[in-house]
């Protein structure tokens, strides 16, 4: 044997193996799409934790390049800053006319630096629920968020949401689920 | 032969048993847990609940948004009693694998998040003799909790690539949540 023989049985094992591991599951991929239309939305405003966490937390950092402060030692600027969330409910409708009700949609938005979040949203739908994380800049109208779970018809699904704006101040979100059943 | 050649002669070979074993790791991890069904009775030992009020109370007036683009507080938010969007609730659990409470197997931390109407988005990390789970989603915690069903999105050890979908339904029976998480 060669002294490359090895890895070739190796390469020839992981191309073999994978799919036997997994040959008792199937996959099925399809798009939902959705149209939202914004229900409520409550904005936490976190400036006492964040001026409290200046002066008392477990790291070593300069005060200074935490927040940003007036002369009067106000924050500057209107944030999100690190630390507030944003709380979004969603009416979904099936159809760009939004006259078909189509479920609930949440979006739960922890901010960090430079108006950028991390969401976390779940799709409450006919058939199931769709769980999906991501990042999310302030005010991004496009954004593309992972599918890491979801019940009843969505068990086990992962895939991809994308986001773009649509008519009547709605966002389109197409849900690219790929199921896994075994 | 000296040692070094036997290393160099064996090398090879070992590195393609770990690169074998490195590729298989993830999708027998899968198929570990693959239709994989389990039932834990879960007994709360602790609860916490963080009242973000003033947070609320600030963001209402300073936001970065127009003051026509922020609907006003929904009505849904407006409960005399429970959570109101934004609060905090942290709840432990002692996990056993019997009825009787008597086979302790891991603990579990349920964190949860209040958005609107008394829902939460919660996420549930569970950890077992074996490795942990993680499981997400809403809930509904109101004066009277009937269940949630949660996916789970991922676990480690033996629950490497965990992804099924957890139900949680109040017992009767000394106070415990049966806990049916049901993995694929």
């Amino acid at each position: 044997m060669s002294i490359w023989g090895p890895f070739a049985l190796a390469a020839v094992l992981a191309a073999l193996l994978p799919a036997t591991a997994s040959s008792g599951a199937t996959r099925a991929s399809r798009t939902l799409r959705v149209y939202a239309v914004p229900a409520t939305v409550q904005f936490m405003n976190h400036a006492d934790d964040r001026l409290r966490g200046m002066a008392t937390n477990p790291f070593k950092f300069k005060a200074s390049e935490a927040v940003i402060l007036g002369d009067n030692g106000k924050e500057k600027g209107n944030g999100p800053f690190p630390g507030d969330d944003i709380l979004y409910s969603f009416k979904l409708f099936s159809d760009a006319k939004l006259s078909k009700p189509g479920g609930t949609a949440l979006f739960t938005c922890y901010y960090e630096f430079l108006k950028r979040a991390t969401c976390d949203s779940y799709f409450d739908l006919a058939k199931g629920l769709l769980l999906a994380s991501g990042q999310v800049r302030f005010g991004g109208s496009h954004f593309v968020l992972g599918i890491t779970g979801g019940t009843r018809a969505y068990l086990g699904a992962l895939g991809q949401v994308d986001s773009v704006p649509a008519a009547k101040n709605a966002q389109r979100f197409d849900l690219h689920v790929t199921s896994t059943s075994g | 032969m000296s040692v070094a050649a036997g290393i160099r002669r064996r090398l090879p070979a070992a590195l393609a048993a770990a690169a074998t074993a490195a590729t298989l790791a993830a999708p027998l991890a899968q198929a570990r847990t693959q239709g994989r069904s389990l039932v834990f009775y879960a007994k709360p030992t602790r609860a916490q609940f963080i009242n973000r009020a003033d947070d609320r109370a600030r963001g209402l007036k300073l936001n970065p948004f127009n003051a026509d683009v922020l609907p006003p507080p929904p009505k849904a938010n407006s409960g005399k009693k429970g959570g109101r969007a934004g609060d905090n609730a942290l709840f432990a659990f002692k996990l056993y694998s019997d009825s009787g409470l008597t086979r302790l197997v891991g603990t579990a931390i349920y964190s949860c998040t209040f958005n609107f109407a008394h829902e939460a988005i919660c996420e549930a990390d569970f950890e077992l003799t074996h490795g942990t789970m993680i499981a997400m989603g809403p809930a509904q915690l109101g004066s009277t909790f009937s269940g949630v069903v949660l996916p789970v999105t991922g676990g480690t050890g033996r629950y490497e690539g965990a992804h099924g979908q957890l139900t949680s339904t109040p017992s009767i029976f000394k106070n415990t949540q049966i806990i049916h998480i049901q993995l694929v």
